[in-house]
């Protein structure tokens, strides 16, 4: 099979290290020859994995594992303390509301109905007040 | 690519597992994965000490989102956009890198075949290619590191960065470019 221009240039870095087959690397070969453009990546890349890859780095400093899995960790109780945390602040909340709770009057006061029966007491208030009044008044 | 490794899970079942709680199928993909990552990353930034932090965001991050990855056989090509997304965040918010020496004392080694002269030599060229290499403009640097050192296919870099194949061509010729105005590099050509 030949290999396409494309192809090639994706398996420069493959030739330069030396680890292509035999034969796709005669291929590579005879495609350098007659390509400057992959013939110039080809040398550019030579000098830069010479220069960059020797060394590079293959582990790094300390293992990762240990601290990804303490944040996750810490992460999730955080989570837990967060949910526990709102849990019992709504329930503090909802015991403040029900020890604070208005009376029934006031509750029914806010509806048409409670606005009525709260006049009719009104109402009856008074009357009782001025009948007082009057038979204060005759007794005296 | 499912897997780089020949034999266990796929990267894919990995996460899947690791999403629905299996810690363990996590440390595995951590495990798998760390290595490449902080060479990535230690070559886009130039510290290792600053690699090292990265590297385990990226893996934190990772894990957290594990339930958003779609199995596909993708996944590395999904970890290196993560990686690369974090390394250019880093190097805004610092502004690191316009020179940054590797920290080269934590893993080069003088070689017993080289005289005094010759690793010197070999040292002072290896910072000026590796400061070249910091003073590219991040993308480009990515690209370098995706497809050089990682050596993934163009196709592959280009999904890592979420660009058109011919935009990584473009960004590995401007790279190429620019490295060229490295002297010690034309030497080591020459």
């Amino acid at each position: 099979m030949t290999l396409t221009h494309e192809r090639i240039k994706d398996q420069l870095r493959l030739y330069v290290e030396g680890e292509l087959p035999l034969e796709e690397s005669e291929q590579v070969g005879h495609h350098l020859r007659d390509c400057p453009s992959c013939r110039r990546e080809s040398e550019q890349l030579r000098a830069i994995l010479e220069l960059l890859g020797a060394d590079a780095p293959e582990k790094p400093l300390r293992p990762v594992w240990p601290h990804v899995e303490k944040r996750l960790q810490k992460a999730e109780t955080g989570r837990l303390t967060l949910i526990s945390g709102v849990a019992a602040a709504a329930g503090l909340l909802i015991a403040v509301f029900i020890g604070q709770a208005p009376e029934q009057s006031e509750w029914d006061a806010q509806s048409p109905l409670g606005l009525a029966l709260s006049a009719e007491r009104d109402n009856v208030l008074m009357d009782f007040t001025q009948t007082a009044d009057t038979e204060g008044g005759t007794h005296s | 690519m499912v897997s780089d490794q020949k034999t266990g899970p796929s990267d894919d079942e990995l996460v899947v597992r690791g999403a629905a709680g299996d810690q363990e199928a996590l440390r595995l993909l951590v495990e798998r994965w760390e290595g490449p990552i902080f060479a990535f990353t230690a070559r886009m930034i130039g510290s290792y000490e600053t690699a090292q932090d990265i590297t385990q965001d990226v893996f934190l991050r990772v894990c957290r989102n594990a339930h958003r990855y779609r199995p596909s056989g993708r996944f590395k090509g999904w970890l290196f956009r993560i990686a690369g997304n974090m390394v250019r965040s880093r190097i805004r918010r610092s502004r690191i890198v316009r020179w940054v020496r590797f920290d080269s004392t934590v893993h080069d080694s003088p070689s017993p075949e080289k005289t005094a002269d010759e690793t010197i030599e070999a040292d002072e060229r290896k910072q000026a290619v590796r400061a070249a290499l910091l003073k590219l403009p991040p993308r480009q640097r990515q690209a370098v590191a995706l497809r050089y050192f990682e050596g993934m296919t163009y196709q592959e870099v280009a999904e890592a960065m979420e660009a058109s194949v011919s935009a990584v061509e473009s960004l590995l010729y401007r790279a190429m470019d620019g490295l060229k105005q490295c002297s010690l590099l034309k030497e080591a050509r020459e």
